[in-house]
């Protein structure tokens, strides 16, 4: 049986800015199909890492590889699709649909000057219906809840056909009916759907609940599949002390 | 428009409406003068708001009026050295674009002071280069204000070049365009050349700042740039139907407002601007939720 | 003993000295604009230092005196204004050196000034007054008996000069207003379209009608209904010439030009020279031309 291939392969990479050390010989292997939630304290390297990953930045020694490929590349193919931050603080005024701001999301898989055609289309729909967006497609996405709003740049996302979604803090500013929904919905992306999904969260609680690894980076990076070997991680009570309350649950 | 064909035109209309009587309505059609005035008038209706959109959907609205400030000095230089306003303009605009541009994305904190910078400074330079061409035949009034009497052929013309050019760039462009202005930072995270292309912009604006100003002058070229877009939005449509609004509302305050200032000798720019805001105006009022 | 021999020839030297500043003394001169500072060296001669206020290239409607201009004012001899709304900074400021004792001219003092007037009978009356008296060679030579006077006032020792030098230019002045009658008499068109309203005197006088693009100044914006109007008129009366002027925009003129299919050509205010005249053009000159190119659009023989 071949070694199937790593979604995301991080290998010993550094990364320093103005000579401070941001990322320390991280190295990470997500499978495909993982469901990855990724802690950290500000400024351990979170951001950067993503930055990595999506081929914004280039690591100063090691090696990253996407489905084998290079993060540029992967991205051209719109292998990996990213929901970003501050989402619920959006701007509310902004005039488009829901459905231009899915349409969007094809636009690096087009190109400049690409037509729009049904293979676009056809995808479009699916990410509609697969983020549970279909029926809002003609409203205004300034006129959307902060849950539905996220559920639309999860659409968005999904527009490219991706294998990989990233979320960067993606529950910011929701309720807490709508966060319990969008995980739901995240988990049946994973199960359903197979994409790889790598979450960023500053919520210890959230991440043990909902991902099956979770991985700790502060300028170093630790990484369990397992809740308990995670959370009697030495580096993780370091940082998470014995102020949070272990709440028990299934996997 | 050459010169015969608007001759010709301007025939036609002038047997049509001694026949069918409807003289008074159709009077400033029956003038070369004024068909080239609507000619340049209704390209740039069409194009301003094109930019418009991406101005203020990004928060740029001070964009346009910095470049049209600054457009101004460039014509003090290109009064002063011989070179047409048209490109003088242009060449101005365009190398404060890039800067402001430069500004901005080096420094996020800075981007509306950039623009104060421009904007003071290229009114400033321009009143200090106009009064030394003073002697130059400058008329400033056609110049701050726009004038629809004295559109030559040539600006028809460069007018209809120009206007292409922005055209077709924003058609190939649109796509990316629309993205960068909804989220910038998810843009550059899908792997689009958002540098680049917010140079493209800028440049667009200038190209789009000098072709506006023949008609509705230096001062309120930024507001043909916005209002329309700006009025348009008030009926919360989809971004696409917004821009066709948009232009809809433009080609309307345009013509409106050059026919007004030819009826009550106004002062075109000016009427043109106002009608666009009375459009904003129905708009808020039909949309008040 | 030597000393006293030389005394005498001493004090005749120092006399002699003394009596020079008197003869080389010259008048100094003010004149807002080209025609009154022309005018005042016609008479004066080499007696007078005349100085135009508004530089060359300017139009004196337009003009703002600098600070500097203001103090140089201050230690003239004698300051030539237009008035009647050519020069309103200078009608501001003439009471001023009155006060100090300079003496001030006015140069429309004696003429009947025409009043503003618009072509639209519905507009209200304008206030303004029409300044362009010096275009009309007849008012040209009042002005020059009175610069003529008021140097002799000021100036009476050199009264012969200033008489003498008046009554030569005052002969070519006739014989510029003997040609104009006579070259304007046999016309076939006697209207004539310009760029803004400075020909009403001569026109007046020679009895032909003008219609100005702009009104009384040069600034002020047509309407697009006005440039309607004034193509309509060349169409209907057959004017194929439309005049401009050289310090200000020739584009109006030129719209209405291509409209009608009409020329352009320059008709002189003499307002100021341009750089772009000719070393030696002159008032004289610039009427005669002024005259030739009359003759071409009313289609005179």
């Amino acid at each position: 049986m071949t070694k199937q291939e790593l979604a995301i392969d991080v290998q010993h990479v550094n990364f320093s800015y103005n000579s401070e050390n941001v990322l320390d010989d991280v190295t990470l292997a997500v499978e495909p199909g993982a469901y990855l939630g990724l802690l950290g304290p500000n400024g351990g390297g979170k951001t950067t890492l993503m930055k990595i990953i999506l081929g914004l930045i280039e690591p100063e020694n090691g090696s990253i590889k996407i489905f084998g490929k290079t993060p540029q590349d992967a991205r051209r193919e719109g292998k990996i699709g990213y929901v970003p931050q501050r989402i619920a603080q959006g701007d509310s005024s902004f005039p488009a649909t829901v459905e231009e701001i899915v349409r969007s999301g094809r636009t690096p898989i087009i190109g400049i000057g690409g037509l729009f055609r049904q293979s676009d289309a056809n995808a479009v729909e699916e990410a509609l219906h697969a983020a549970g967006v279909h029926h809002l497609r003609h409203r205004l996405v300034g006129q959307l809840s902060g849950g539905e709003r996220q559920k639309v740049f999860i659409a968005r996302a999904l527009a490219s056909r991706p294998k990989i979604l990233i979320l960067d803090e993606p529950t910011t500013g929701v309720d807490i009916g709508a966060k319990e929904a969008f995980y739901t919905l995240l988990k049946e992306l994973n199960t359903k759907h197979g994409i790889t999904i790598v979450f960023i969260s500053h919520d210890l609680e959230v991440v043990t609940k909902h991902a099956t690894c979770a991985a700790c980076l502060n300028q170093k990076i630790v990484v369990h599949c397992s809740e308990h070997a995670f959370l009697h991680d030495p580096e993780v009570r370091k940082l998470y002390g014995d102020s949070f309350s272990f709440v028990h649950h299934d996997h | 428009m050459t010169p015969k064909y608007a001759s010709c035109m301007a025939t036609a209309f002038r047997s049509f409406t001694t026949i069918t009587d409807m003289h008074f309505l159709l009077e400033p059609f029956a003038y070369d003068f004024m068909l080239r005035a609507f000619a340049a008038g209704i390209l740039t209706a069409i194009i301003a708001p094109m930019i418009g959109i991406f101005l203020v959907t990004r928060r740029y609205s001070f964009m346009a009026d910095t470049l049209a400030h600054v457009s101004l000095a460039g014509i003090a230089v290109g009064t002063l050295t011989g070179i047409h306003p048209i490109f003088a303009a242009l060449g101005a605009s365009a190398i404060a674009a890039l800067a402001v541009e430069q500004l901005r994305s080096a420094k996020r904190v800075l981007g509306e002071s950039a623009l104060a910078l421009f904007l003071s400074g290229g009114l400033a330079l321009a009143s200090v280069l106009l009064s030394l061409a003073k002697g130059n035949n400058v008329n400033l009034g056609s110049l701050l204000f726009g004038s629809i009497t004295t559109v030559s052929v040539t600006d028809v013309t460069y007018v209809f070049a120009l206007g292409v050019v922005v055209l077709v760039v924003i058609l190939i462009l649109y796509r990316q365009l629309f993205s960068i202005s909804f989220d910038e930072e998810l843009s550059l995270a899908s792997g689009l050349n958002v540098g680049t292309i917010n140079r493209i912009l800028v440049l667009l604006a200038a190209v789009t700042v000098s072709l506006t100003m023949r008609i509705v002058g230096v001062l309120l070229v930024g507001a043909l740039m916005i209002i329309p877009v700006v009025a348009a939005m008030q009926w919360k449509l989809s971004f696409l139907r917004t821009l066709l609004l948009a232009i809809a509302i433009s080609l309307f305050s345009v013509v409106t407002g050059l026919l007004l200032s030819f009826y009550a000798g106004t002062a075109s720019g000016g009427t043109i601007v106002l009608v666009a805001i009375a459009c904003f105006l129905v708009g808020l009022g039909f949309n008040r939720r | 003993m030597r000393i006293a021999r030389i005394a005498p020839l001493f004090i005749l030297l120092v006399a002699c000295t003394r009596t020079q500043p008197v003869t080389t003394h010259k008048l100094t001169v003010a004149a807002t604009f080209y025609p009154l500072a022309h005018f005042a060296e016609q008479v004066g001669g080499e007696h007078v230092q005349v100085i135009n206020m508004t530089p060359n290239g300017i139009e004196p409607h337009d003009y703002e005196p600098t600070p500097q201009d203001l103090a140089e004012l201050e230690e003239v001899d004698l300051f030539l204004y237009n008035g009647a709304g050519l020069d309103p900074w200078a009608e501001t400021i003439a009471p001023n050196l009155a006060a100090k004792g300079i003496t001030t001219l006015r140069a429309t003092e004696r003429i009947d000034l025409l009043e503003g007037h618009d072509e639209h009978e519905e507009e209200e009356q304008h206030e303004a007054t029409d300044p362009h008296a010096w275009l009309d060679p007849t008012y040209a030579l009042y002005i020059v008996g009175q610069i003529r006077d008021e140097l002799v006032a000021i100036d009476p020792e050199n009264a012969a000069t200033y008489n003498g030098n008046a009554a030569t230019y005052v002969s070519t002045l006739q014989l510029l207003e003997k040609h104009y009658r006579e070259d304007l008499a046999d016309c076939t068109l006697r209207e004539i379209i310009v760029s803004h309203d400075a020909y009403r005197y001569m026109a007046t006088r020679y009895d032909f009608a003008t219609h100005a693009i702009a009104g009384l100044s040069p600034d002020e914006e047509p309407s697009a209904q006005r440039i309607a109007e004034l193509a309509d008129l060349a169409k209907e009366k057959g004017i194929d010439t439309i005049f401009f002027e050289e310090l200000v925009s020739p584009d109006l003129a030129q719209t209405i030009a291509d409209e009608v299919g009409a020329q352009t050509n320059v008709l002189h205010t003499i307002e100021g020279l341009t750089p772009g005249q000719s070393a030696g053009a002159t008032y004289m000159s610039l009427m005669y031309e002024n005259l030739e190119s009359l003759k071409l659009a009313m289609h005179c023989q």
